[in-house]
C-alpha cells in the first residue's frame, strides 16, 4: 500500500456500491456490491469506519474525511484503509495514471480499465494486463462471421497487432453476419476488409496480411512468427483439420490457440482455448468426439453441395465471438495461472438460451500432447 | 392428387438423418438450432426415399420410382406432412432463388422453425418491421448492427450524444466517427453495409417524456414496431417507465436491453402490453427480492461515476435483444420470446444465463389497473 498521509485523497471506487446497515451496538454491517461482476462482500466494522466510508464517497482530502468521522490516521484506521484498497473498494490515487501506456490509449480504453479494476482490484495489475494486450500479436485464421467478430472485439479491447489469414473475398451475403462495409467491399479480399476494420477501431494498429488457405504444406513459421496467441475459425477444408494443424504447431511453440466455435453448421457454439500442455489439445478433442460420437453416424447426406445452406444469425455469431473474446481476455488477465480457462465446449440453444456445456479432459495417451507423443 | 405432387423435396442441407440403436428409428437433427426429433419407420422404403432425397425427383414420381402401393403412397404423404411441419425437408424449387439472396442465412435459419413454404412471408414480417432503438451507446449500437444483419429495414434511432474516444471500447463506432452524432454514425454504418436498403430516422434527442415519445411515434405508425430501451440516463428505471407508458398507449411490444452502465451482464425482459408482465410488474418483483438483501440499509452513491464495461459483454447483451426481436416478430407458437416475464444475469465466467421469473403484479396500474 502506498504511504497514506492526511493530504492524500483516497476515494471510493466508481464500480462499488456501499450499503450501510443501522448501527447494532458497537458495530455496523456493511455490504459492498461490485457492479461489474456482482461480487458481494459483507463486513462488520465500528460505526466510525462506516462514517469514514461515507466521507470516501466525496472528493476531498483524507484529513477532512477523518475529521467528519472523528478518526485519526492511527494504525487501526490505516489498516482499515489498507483492507479497503486491497479489496478494490477504494483507490489511493488515480487508477488510470500509467507510465506504461500512451495517454490516448488509456483514454480510449479507460472504461475497460475500470472493468478490469473490478476483477483484479489493483491498478498496477490492471495496467500490467493492458500492457500485455497492447504488446501482444494475435494471428487470426479465417475472417468470416466469427473470425472477424473476434477480431473486431479484440480491437475494442485494446489489441492492436495482428496477422490476418484468409483466402476468400467479401461476398454480398456477408452482410448478414459480418461488420464489413459490404456496400463497397464486395469482391475485396477479406484480409483487406478486415485490415480496414482494424484501422477503424484499433489504437495505432500494426497489421500483416496473408491471402492464403491453410494446407498441409503451409509453413506456419512464416505466417505466425512472433505471435502471442492464435485464433482459428478457418473451416476450409474443415475446422477439425485446421484446428489440429494449428494445435500441433502451438504445442511445439508453446503458443495458446483459441479454437473458436461458431462454424458453419452451428453458429452459436462456444469454442475452446487450447493452452499447450495445460488444457486438452485439438487432438484430445478429436479423440473425445470420435469416441463420444462413435454411435452417431448420419446417413451420407443426399444433397452433395451443402455449403451456404446452413442458417445463421449475426446475433449468434456475435455471441460466439464474444465468448471467445472473453476467454482470450481471461487468459491475458491470468498469465501465471493457465488453468483459468478450463477445457470444455458449449452449445448455446437459441430457443431457450440454455447452455449445454461439457468438460473435456486431456487425453493421457494423446499422440500430440500426452504420454503417447514422440 | 397429392398436395405435394409438384414439389421437389430434399432433406434440408443442415439436417442430419441418423439411425438410432432401436431398429427402424431415425433421428432428424436440425444442426442450425441444435434440436432434433425421432421417427420410427416400420417400412424401410421410406428410409431409402429419405436417404436419396436430394430434390431431383418430383413427389408425384416417387410412387413409380420406388414401386409404392396405394397404401405406401398415403403413408408417404403423411410422413411428408410431419417432415414439412418439423422443417426437415424443403422444396428445392421454392428455396433455389435463395442461393443468391444476401440474407439467405437468416432465411435458412428461420426455415428451421417455419415450413419452407412460409419462410419468405415470415422473413418479410421480420425485415419489414420497425425497430425504435432508444439510446445508441454501448448496447444500442450493437443492437442496430445485429438487427440490420437480420435484414430489418426500418429504424428510428433516438440519442443526442456524440461519439467520443472512450466509446470505442464497447460501442460500434469507429475512429472516423469521432465528434459525429451517434445516430448519424450508425446511419452511416448501415449505408456502408447496403446502400438504399435501410431506412433510418434519426432523432437527435434524449428520451425525456412519454408525451414526446408518443408524438414522435404516432404519425404513420408502422404496424410491426418494437421499442427497444438501450438508454440508461438518468437511469434504466426512468427510461423504461417512459417507454412502458408509450408502449401501453400505442399497444407496442418493447424490449428492455441489459448491459447498460450499472450492470453489464444483465439481460432485460421482453414485454407485450396487457399480455405479459410489464416493466412495473418486474420492478415490483425485483424490489421484493432486493429488499431482503438491503432492507434498512443506507446506500452510499458517488455523484459522477465512470463504471467499467467491456465490448464482449455489450455484444452479448445486444445479441439477446436481437434474438428476442426475431422471436417477437416471427410470432410462432414454437418460438416464443424467452425473456417474457424474465430477467437474466449472464455469468461471463461460466457463460450461462441465469433467469429470474416474474409474474404480473396484481396491483399493476398498467396491466390490471385498466390503463388506457
Amino acid at each position: 500500500m502506498k504511504k497514506l498521509s492526511e493530504a492524500s485523497a483516497p476515494e471510493l471506487r466508481d464500480g462499488v456500491e456501499v450499503f450501510l446497515f443501522p448501527r447494532n451496538g458497537d458495530s455496523c454491517q456493511v455490504l459492498f456490491l461490485f457492479l461489474s461482476n456482482r461480487r458481494r462482500l459483507r463486513i462488520e466494522c465500528k460505526p466510525a469506519f462506516a462514517m469514514l466510508l461515507k466521507g470516501l464517497s466525496k472528493t476531498q482530502p483524507l484529513a477532512d474525511t477523518l475529521k467528519e468521522s472523528s478518526l485519526v490516521l492511527d494504525d487501526e484506521t490505516s489498516a482499515f484503509l489498507s483492507f479497503l484498497e486491497g479489496e478494490g473498494i477504494i483507490t489511493l490515487a488515480d487508477p488510470l495514471a500509467s507510465g506504461q501506456l500512451p495517454t490516448e490509449y488509456v483514454e480510449q480504453y479507460k472504461r475497460q480499465l475500470y472493468f478490469l479494476l473490478d476483477i483484479l482490484r489493483s491498478p498496477q495489475k490492471v495496467h500490467e494486463v493492458q500492457k500485455r494486450i497492447f504488446d501482444a500479436q494475435i494471428a487470426v485464421f479465417g475472417l468470416g462471421a466469427v473470425g472477424c467478430g473476434i477480431l473486431q472485439q479484440l480491437c475494442m479491447m485494446g489489441f492492436r497487432r495482428f496477422v490476418l489469414i484468409d483466402y476468400a473475398d467479401v461476398e454480398e451475403n456477408d452482410i448478414a453476419r459480418t461488420p464489413y462495409r459490404t456496400a463497397s467491399q464486395i469482391g475485396l479480399p477479406k484480409t483487406l476488409a478486415a485490415k480496414a476494420l482494424v484501422e477503424d477501431l484499433a489504437f495505432d494498429p500494426v497489421v500483416r496480411l496473408h491471402n492464403t488457405t491453410l494446407q498441409t504444406r503451409t509453413d506456419l513459421d512464416e505466417l505466425v512468427q512472433g505471435t502471442t496467441l492464435m485464433v482459428n475459425t478457418a473451416d476450409e477444408p474443415y475446422v477439425g483439420y485446421t484446428n489440429i494443424k494449428l494445435s500441433r504447431y502451438a504445442l511445439q511453440h508453446d503458443i495458446p490457440l483459441m479454437a473458436a466455435g461458431g462454424f458453419d453448421a452451428h453458429l452459436a457454439s462456444l469454442g475452446e482455448l487450447l493452452v499447450p500442455h495445460v488444457t486438452p489439445c485439438a487432438d484430445c478433442y478429436a479423440t473425445y468426439f470420435h469416441e463420444s460420437l462413435k454411435d452417431w453416424k448420419p446417413v451420407p447426406h443426399p444433397v452433395k453441395e451443402r455449403e451456404g445452406w446452413f442458417g445463421g444469425l449475426g446475433s449468434l455469431s456475435a455471441f460466439s465471438a464474444s465468448t471467445a473474446a472473453l476467454d482470450i481476455l481471461t487468459y491475458f488477465m491470468n498469465p501465471e495461472d493457465k488453468r483459468v480457462v478450463a477445457g470444455g465446449r458449449g452449445e448455446f440453444h437459441f430457443h431457450d438460451y440454455s447452455l449445454d456445456a461439457f468438460t473435456v479432459e486431456r487425453d493421457a495417451h494423446c499422440q500430440s500432447c500426452g504420454e503417447g507423443r514422440e | 392428387m397429392s398436395q405435394y405432387s409438384e414439389e421437389h423435396f430434399r432433406l434440408r442441407p443442415s439436417v442430419s438423418f441418423v439411425p438410432l440403436p432401436q431398429k427402424g428409428t431415425y433421428q432428424f437433427f436440425l444442426s442450425d438450432i441444435r434440436q432434433s426429433f425421432n421417427l420410427a419407420f416400420a417400412d424401410g422404403t421410406y428410409i431409402e426415399i429419405l436417404s436419396k432425397l436430394d430434390g431431383s425427383m418430383q413427389f408425384s414420381e416417387m410412387g413409380e420410382a420406388y414401386g409404392l402401393s396405394g397404401q405406401q403412397l398415403a403413408g408417404l404423404e403423411r410422413l411428408f406432412d410431419v417432415l414439412v411441419e418439423r422443417c426437415a425437408v424443403e422444396d428445392l424449387r421454392t428455396v433455389a432463388p435463395r442461393a443468391s439472396d444476401p440474407f439467405r442465412r437468416v432465411k435458412t435459419f428461420i426455415a428451421s422453425y417455419v415450413p419452407y413454404h412460409a419462410v419468405e412471408a415470415a422473413w418479410e414480417r421480420l425485415s419489414d418491421s420497425h425497430a425504435v432503438v432508444i439510446g445508441a451507446g454501448g448496447v444500442g449500437s450493437w443492437v442496430v448492427s445485429m438487427l440490420a444483419q437480420m435484414g430489418i429495414k426500418n429504424f428510428t434511432l433516438l440519442d443526442d450524444d456524440v461519439v467520443k474516444p472512450h466509446n470505442l471500447n464497447r460501442s460500434l463506432f469507429t475512429k472516423r466517427d469521432m465528434g459525429t452524432l451517434k445516430v448519424q454514425a450508425l446511419e452511416r454504418m448501415l449505408s456502408e453495409r447496403r446502400k438504399d436498403y435501410y431506412s433510418v430516422t434519426p432523432v437527435i434527442e434524449k428520451l425525456e417524456s412519454s408525451e414526446r415519445l408518443l408524438s414522435l411515434m404516432k404519425d404513420g405508425l408502422h404496424s410491426r414496431t418494437v421499442l427497444i430501451n438501450c438508454a440508461d440516463f438518468p437511469s434504466v428505471a426512468h427510461t423504461s417507465a417512459i417507454i412502458n407508458e408509450t408502449a401501453f398507449a400505442l399497444n407496442l411490444p418493447y424490449i428492455i436491453a441489459g448491459g447498460y452502465n450499472m450492470h453489464l451482464s444483465l439481460v432485460g425482459p421482453t414485454i407485450i402490453p396487457r399480455e405479459t408482465p410489464c416493466f412495473h410488474c418486474i420492478s415490483y418483483g425485483m424490489d421484493q427480492l432486493k429488499l431482503a438483501e438491503i432492507e434498512g440499509a443506507e446506500r452510499i452513491v458517488k455523484e459522477h461515476r465512470n463504471l467499467g464495461n467491456l465490448a464482449p459483454l455489450a455484444a452479448i447483451s445486444a445479441s439477446f435483444v436481437a434474438n428476442e426481436y426475431l422471436k417477437l416478430l416471427l410470432a410462432l407458437p414454437n418460438l416464443k420470446p424467452t425473456m417474457i416475464g424474465k430477467r437474466g444475469e449472464f455469468n461471463f465466467f461460466t457463460k450461462k444465463l441465469v433467469l429470474e421469473e416474474y409474474k404480473m403484479w396484481d396491483k399493476c396500474p398498467y396491466c390490471v389497473g385498466g390503463f388506457k
